[in-house]
């Protein structure tokens, strides 16, 4: 009976938390059906969009642990937020140069698709993960800071939510440097 | 700027190689640009189902890990009631979650008006990936957890980033292969 209750208290805990990232998830789908689908260079830009989303969880999802960690530990302070931001920011952008680099590259070698040039395709990871760093890198903080101000972990909270809510920023900052530089 | 300079030190091969590896996904995606255009609701469902697929994974590793150093399980690929209680508590996880992205994915297909096509055939491809993709990524990390763990290396710290990226490089794949065996 014991072991019945510990498995549906488990099963429930799981699945609750995940709600809330099914929840962020399906709606950057939809923002991505949406806004990015009716692009007539669709087919170059979906060469981009699953790195930026590999990219929110090894840089703004570890952000967020790091900052977690910083506040349990008491390590948090004008310093070390600085140079987490700092890390983060220049992880994101050497991504997002990587990125622009090999899409270039495929667009050049195999696809060879002119609705968008080179230049616009090799700085628009770069563009796209700026934008979304200034906004969320605040939001993370700021989150992360409540979360533990009210008395709870911030490593079952914060993380978890943070990446929905990246999945959404980046698919929305990805259409503003579209529209940004006039991508077809 | 020791801390910058470790969080550089440990980050960048792990972001370097989950962009190539986001990069690849992409790369097949556009491949299958028809596929998508086509079945526009799967756009909506793959991130929420690869997210879902790579926090699932994550879960099985700190599970995992916890129990190894709690002695819970022994360090040998052996049976054991405790692995198979995991299994059966985070497939009916997978499975409520499958049928929540289904009902959300649905759901605001219907309000956005983007085409639903072929409904019944994405459900039951949408299940079949999410467990099979469970199934096997449980067996994955499961060796793996154990062989580092004998190694004494802390598996929470290798296979948590290449459990997320294997389900996001995995996760569309496994979706469009099976719509294009069953359409």
């Amino acid at each position: 009976m014991v072991s019945r209750v510990k498995i549906i208290k488990n099963i429930a805990e799981t699945y609750v938390s995940e709600i809330i990232s099914i929840a962020l998830g399906i709606i950057a789908g939809t923002i991505l059906t949406i806004l990015i689908l009716p692009f007539n260079s669709f087919i170059v830009l979906i060469l981009i969009i699953p790195g930026l989303l590999s990219v929110r969880g090894n840089t703004g999802g570890s952000f967020a642990t790091r900052s977690s960690r910083d506040l349990i530990i008491g390590n948090f302070n004008k310093r070390t937020w600085f140079e987490n931001v700092s890390a983060t920011i220049i992880l994101s952008s050497i991504s997002g140069l990587l990125l622009g680099i090999l899409s270039v590259l495929l667009n050049i070698i195999f696809l060879k698709i002119a609705l968008i040039d080179s230049i616009s395709l090799f700085f628009l990871p770069l563009i796209t993960l700026t934008i979304e760093q200034i906004v969320s890198l605040p939001i993370s903080t700021l989150f992360s800071y409540l979360v533990f101000k009210y008395g709870l972990d911030p490593n079952n909270i914060v993380s978890p939510i943070m990446t929905g809510i990246d999945d959404v920023l980046i698919i929305l900052c990805f259409y503003l440097s579209l529209k940004l530089l006039g991508v077809p | 700027m020791d801390y910058f300079k470790k969080i550089m030190k440990e980050s960048i091969i792990v972001v370097i190689l989950t962009t190539i590896i986001g990069f690849i996904t992409g790369s097949f995606l556009s491949s299958y640009e028809g596929v998508l255009i086509y079945i526009p609701v799967i756009l909506i469902i793959l991130p929420a189902l690869g997210d879902t697929i790579g926090d699932l994974a994550t879960v099985i590793v700190s599970r995992l890990t916890t129990n190894l150093y709690l002695g819970e399980i022994e360090p040998k690929i052996q049976n054991s009631k405790v692995l198979k209680t995991d299994f059966f508590n985070l497939s009916i996880t997978m499975a409520l979650c499958c049928i929540t992205i289904l009902l959300m994915g649905y759901g605001i297909a219907f309000f956005t008006s983007v085409p639903i096509v072929y409904p019944f055939l994405i459900i039951v491809i949408v299940m079949i990936s999410g467990l099979l993709l469970f199934a096997l990524l449980f067996i994955v990390l499961v060796v793996s957890s154990i062989y580092l763990f004998k190694r004494g290396r802390d598996p929470n710290n290798y296979l948590v980033p290449i459990a997320t990226t294997l389900a996001d490089l995995l996760t569309p794949i496994s979706v469009i292969l099976l719509i294009q065996i069953f359409i």
